[in-house]
């Protein structure tokens, strides 16, 4: 497996996507949905963040142990966050006043 | 190590301790892929914070990031695109054996990654003035003056952590410019996976911190 090269195309367009959806975002929080448009703009965040890896990273290019490690990564972070949040979702009485 | 040469009269030598270049090549490249997974926990902990006080106290989350600056955050995050896109094709040129264009795109990367430090410096000073800088010349008149604090400690930690990042990978360019001007092999791949990382981070505090009031 030698080092693939991206297409120029493939590079602009992507880079033509993350903008559109920067300015979606910004769209989105113009819109004053409150806590609807916070959670649609880390969506967004969460596709953007999905695009760097995938195309500018070249993780479609990538050997299996790549994706291993990056799938390591989210799953630790989910724990984190996750347990964090369902301590202090559920510890009675509440940690902090 | 004669053997190793015998692909390509361009082809570097591996290092002792590898089958060939490209077996070396995947070996960098997983090396960083291991550190950005450690980032990862590392930034995943200040976000952490986030949740934890946004689900405390989602009304000083609201007025506190209020008070931040949606423009500048948003210039930002497109110079910080932009630079991920240059960086891009700096890889793809190293690839290919474009040198001329790697110095170039590289150059234009650090540029812009300079550009968003100077915004971000801008953005420090005028909040600082605002008086949103935690410590002793905090001032907040609304209520829930001690959680808004604890706020502005977390934005000032997760963007100063941040910026240092950015720092370290300009630094880097710099340093691999003055190399490939020497005549010297650069690698670009590697450091261009941490620039895309530090991007991706950027991607998550944008919304985290300017757009967690709503409008």
């Amino acid at each position: 497996m030698t080092q693939r090269a991206s297409s120029v195309r493939a590079l602009f367009l992507t880079y033509g996507v993350l903008l559109a959806l920067l300015a979606a975002t910004l769209a989105t929080w113009a819109a004053g949905l409150g806590t609807a448009s916070f959670a649609i703009s880390l969506a967004i965040a969460a596709a953007k963040a999905a695009l760097v890896v995938i195309v500018f990273m070249g993780a479609r290019h990538s050997r299996p142990v790549t994706w291993f490690l990056f799938a390591s990564g989210a799953l630790w972070l989910a724990i984190l966050i996750g347990l964090t949040m369902a301590d202090v979702a559920t510890r009675t009485p509440p940690i902090v006043r | 190590m004669p053997a190793a040469r015998l692909g390509s009269v361009d082809a570097p030598a591996p290092a002792a301790q590898f089958d060939d270049v490209e077996q070396q090549r995947v070996s960098a490249s997983l090396g960083m892929w291991i550190f950005l997974t450690t980032e990862v926990l590392l930034f995943g902990a200040i976000f952490t914070a986030f949740a934890v006080h946004r689900y405390r106290w989602p009304d000083a989350t609201a007025a506190a990031s209020s008070h931040l600056d949606v423009t500048l955050g948003a210039l930002n995050t497109a110079v910080l695109l932009t630079s991920g896109f240059t960086m891009a094709l700096a890889v793809r040129a190293a690839a290919l054996g474009k040198r001329r264009a790697v110095a170039v795109t590289l150059a234009v990367t650090a540029l812009l990654g300079a550009a968003f430090l100077g915004i971000k410096a801008l953005e420090y000073s005028r909040e600082i003035d605002a008086g949103l800088l935690p410590g002793a010349t905090f001032r907040w008149t609304g209520s829930d003056a001690g959680p808004v604090q604890l706020f502005f400690v977390l934005y000032f930690l997760a963007t100063s952590l941040h910026a240092l990042h950015l720092a370290t990978g300009i630094a880097m360019i710099a340093f691999l410019l003055v190399r490939q001007i020497r005549g010297r092999d650069i690698p670009v791949e590697v450091p261009g996976l941490y620039w895309h990382f530090i991007d991706v981070v950027w991607i998550f505090l944008f919304p985290l911190l300017y757009l967690a009031a709503g409008r």
